[in-house]
């Protein structure tokens, strides 16, 4: 796994960072966490290339530090978090969700902050100053960015390794308590309270300027700027994308779809304005198992009123929305469910079931893509029923056994159905052994993420390729006298180059849409 | 001609015989020598074998085994079946037996063999013997079809044997299931969504979709086949559409006492279920549950859930049949890999 997620890594810092940037980064991909003279002895460069380099990365929130007391010396120890260069290549995706979450210009401020890894709001505003954006409005653009929670405050924490702080703030705590060793049952009592504690941090920060721990520096910088009517606008503070809420959103809209296609608009839109309730208070795609119930009248107030919700044999004017709700539970994604009877019946959202069902529905089209019917049937049995052996299966598929057999097989081939055995004897020999087949969500997962980071890096590299392949042709595209007009481009070479962009164009579509893939099975 | 036989084979059986033949003709499921000897008063045991064997031996009475207790047993042959093993050699009789024995199931040509105790030469000549006369024939059961199976000529084989009415000449006959299921597939749409307003969905509580006998019904009278199908079939069919995901099944009200609430609750049970197996499970629970009778109504599902394009099997690698060998600067490589060429040419 990590072979491939190393290869797709580095692909997308050669294309963002450039070859420096990726050597170092690679070093840190291979080695793990070091320091910065290790980093130059090994990569062969010198101290000042490999510094800036770690400044960058550090800077796009990729490497993080920790300083370590080794004796009299402080060590100082850089790390990378592979997912946080991974999810790159999923920019368009996040950029598309602020545009429909906070708006045009939102979504242009965002892109900017991505391009910075961090910014401050002054740079901000001066480069989303245009024509006809006043002051306020752009404030208003970037306090929308901050309201939706897709853009936070960078903390100092935030650059230094989090298992160090862990480790840190552990060793605090004990020593705080006497220093004397703790049992196994004290440390993980200790563990949780530190994680409660962070949790309500984090909150804090969220929230945007109530921050309960106050670093003493930004305490005094803090003091300086109350002059300034918005503490949002300190250039003191530095902003960074918020990915995490980012997955929220497009989880909680691939739900919305998922009842759409399954059902009707009407059943997204019903999906999408449940969910949309409590969304401000989903911090990421892990923590909540259902969303907060919502009553049914409640939903009905904040319905788009443009989408109707037409329930057959329902009088004019009846509100159809109890009648999607319980079709939705009916239904066997079972999407939504009850969680009580006041205020006309509270609902939410299964969100634990609607990722699995995400997954399942990906799995479920690659095997009808690559296998046809039969094996999407026996996918689905296999799925319904869990573990079967051949000949249950081609009986409740009603295929023949040799079409069973052939789809069983080229299933496991590519991860999508796996086989248990159970000896009959000790002897385990294969003649006396049951074969059950079955398929795992979860396993089928992680073997179609790999497939799909190898695929992802293919495609990039083949992109690559074309334009090596073209380097003359865009070296003459990018001349003076080209782009002033003053020599044209040979028709062959204008043919070629609009061939290079479809070409171009392909690949990157198929790439947003394998890294859109690889979202839903990582993060969803 | 039989009548005539029988009453000439019946004219040679003496007196004591007659009697004889006559109490056990008058159990036809066997009786064994303690019931003879209370109906016929002053024979004993011997008496009674030395005539039942020679009852035996002209083909009026088979030796059989009681039950558990192994107890000795007499039975009689109809006249027919005396008439047709009547000229029949002792090994033919004994082919005749075995092959009998196995009725619609019919028995293997190795175990019939075997079990004749006959030399194979003289087990397949009586076996050809009686083939030739119409007494005895083969089929090829669909499991294993390599195996040929003998049973009586008159007998139809047993769906076990034949795989029942989706089978064809042995072979599952995927284009009859394939249009069947078309029909019932079209059937259930017509009756899962409303016709007048566009896009509208019936209530939940809309009870009128159609159940496994509905569609039976449908079949039937619609004379889509004339291959005469059960409500199993039927069943079999629709676990099929379902396990296609084109419909799905929703409880009849009334087999759970029409309270649509209740059903919710029965629903919501496994949805805290933490393992994530066992969210499917009561799927498989479900489907178990069929044989209970008509409980299910089929609905046809609007959209099966699934995206139009799947990146995956978009691009080349995700149907590429030497992915295994794909590596950057090895021999097989994405910079030069044809089938990113032809799929990058083809569009
Ligand atoms: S050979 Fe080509 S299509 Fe196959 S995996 Fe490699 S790059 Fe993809």
């Amino acid at each position: 796994m990590s072979g491939e997620k190393d290869r797709l890594a580095k692909a997308i810092l050669l294309e963002h960072f450039g070859p420096i940037v990726q050597k170092v980064a690679g070093g840190l991909l291979e080695r793990g966490r070091s320091t910065l003279v290790v980093l130059v002895r090994r990569l062969e460069l010198s101290a000042k290339q490999v510094r800036e380099c770690l400044f960058i990365l550090i800077q796009h929130n990729m490497v993080t530090y920790a300083e370590s007391a080794e004796g009299s010396r402080m060590v100082v120890y850089y790390q990378i978090n592979i997912n946080a260069i991974l999810l790159r290549d999923r920019f368009p995706l996040y950029m598309k969700a602020v545009r429909q979450k906070c708006g045009e210009e939102s979504q242009r401020m965002f892109t900017e902050i991505l391009r910075h890894g961090r910014a401050n709001y002054p740079l901000l505003a001066a480069n989303a100053q245009g024509p006809g954006m006043t002051r306020d409005q752009i404030a208003d653009v970037f306090k929308a960015l901050l309201d939706a929670r897709v853009v936070v405050e960078c903390r100092p924490q935030d650059s230094v390794t989090a298992e160090d702080q862990l480790m840190s703030e552990e060793a605090a705590e004990v020593a705080r308590r006497g220093g004397l060793p703790l049992t196994a049952t004290e440390m993980t009592k200790l563990r949780r309270e530190l994680a409660l504690k962070r949790d309500q941090y984090d909150d804090g920060v969220e929230t945007g300027s109530k921050r309960k721990v106050v670093l003493d520096l930004e305490e005094i910088t803090n003091k300086k700027v109350a002059v300034n009517e918005d503490p949002e606008q300190d250039p003191d503070k530095y902003y960074r994308a918020n990915f995490a809420k980012l997955h929220v959103f497009l989880r909680n809209e691939a739900i919305a779809r998922l009842a759409e296609r399954r059902m009707n608009a009407s059943a997204g839109e019903v999906v999408r304005k449940l969910l949309s309730a409590s969304e401000h208070k989903m911090r990421d795609c892990g923590t909540e198992a259902k969303s907060e119930p919502v009553s049914q009248i409640m939903l009905s107030s904040i319905l788009d009123p443009n989408i109707p919700l037409p329930v057959d044999g329902r009088p004019p004017g009846f509100s159809g929305t109890l009648d999607y709700l319980e079709s939705l539970m009916q239904d066997d994604l079972k999407l939504v469910t009850k969680e009580s009877e006041g205020g006309g019946g509270q609902f939410s959202v299964n969100l634990k079931q609607a990722a699995i069902e995400l997954k399942a529905r990906m799995m479920e089209s690659v095997v009808q893509e690559k296998f046809g019917d039969a094996a999407r049937r026996i996918w689905r049995i296999l799925l319904l029923m869990q573990k079967l052996n051949e000949t249950q299966v081609n009986k409740f598929a009603l295929v023949p056994l040799k079409t069973a057999r052939h789809c069983l097989y080229a299933m496991h081939n590519a991860g999508l159905a796996f086989i248990q055995d159970v000896p009959k004897t000790l002897d385990h020999s294969a003649a006396r052994t049951f074969f059950l087949w079955y398929v795992s969500i979860p396993k089928s997962t992680t073997q179609l993420a790999q497939s799909a980071y190898h695929a992802l890096a293919n495609l990039k590299r083949r992109r690559a390729t074309e334009i090596e392949a073209r380097a003359l042709l865009i070296e003459k595209m990018s001349r003076t006298d080209i782009i002033e007009g003053d020599a044209q481009l040979s028709e062959s070479e204008a043919a070629a180059v609009e061939n290079l962009n479809r070409v171009v164009d392909q690949l990157v579509g198929s790439e947003i849409r394998m890294a859109e893939m690889l979202m839903v099975l990582e993060e969803f | 001609m039989s009548k005539r036989a029988s009453k000439q084979a019946q004219a040679a059986l003496t007196t004591e015989e007659q009697t004889l033949l006559a109490i056990v003709k008058a159990h036809p499921k066997g009786v064994d020598i303690e019931d003879i000897k209370i109906q016929l008063d002053g024979w004993n045991d011997n008496d009674i074998l030395t005539h039942m064997n020679q009852l035996s031996s002209k083909q009026y009475v088979d030796f059989m085994t009681l039950g558990k207790t192994g107890k000795l047993a007499f039975k009689a042959r109809s006249a027919e079946e005396a008439s047709k093993t009547g000229g029949m050699k002792d090994e033919e009789r004994v082919i005749y037996r075995l092959v009998k024995e196995a009725k619609n199931s019919g028995i293997w040509i190795k175990q019939l063999k075997d079990r004749s105790g006959l030399h194979t030469q003289l087990a397949n000549t009586v076996i050809k013997n009686l083939e030739k006369k119409n007494i005895i024939k083969w089929v090829k059961p669909v499991k294993t079809p390599h195996k040929k199976v003998y049973m009586l000529f008159e007998l139809d084989p047993s769906t076990e044997l034949t795989g029942g009415a989706w089978y064809t000449d042995n072979e599952m006959d995927m284009d009859f299931i394939e249009q069947l299921s078309t029909q019932v597939y079209k059937y259930i749409v017509m009756k899962s969504f409303p016709q007048k307003v566009k896009d509208a969905i019936y209530p939940p509580s809309h009870s009128a979709y159609p159940s496994a006998s509905d569609i039976h019904k449908f079949i039937s009278k619609s004379g889509l086949t004339t291959v005469p199908l059960g409500v199993p079939d039927v069943q079999a069919l629709l676990d099929r559409l379902y396990y296609d995901g084109k419909v799905t099944r929703i409880l009849k009200t009334g087999a759970r006492g029409g309270d649509p609430d209740r059903m919710d609750t029965d629903f919501d049970d496994d949805e805290d279920e933490d393992e994530f197996d066992d969210d499917f499970r009561d799927g498989g629970e479900r489907v178990r549950d069929l044989d209970k009778g008509d409980v299910w109504m089929y609905k046809a599902v609007k959209g099966s859930a699934l995206e139009e394009r799947n990146a995956w099997t978009e691009v080349p690698c995700g149907r590429c049949p030497v992915r295994e060998f794909c590596k950057e600067g090895g021999p097989v490589n994405p910079s030069n890999c044809r089938y990113f060429k032809d799929w990058l040419a083809a569009s």
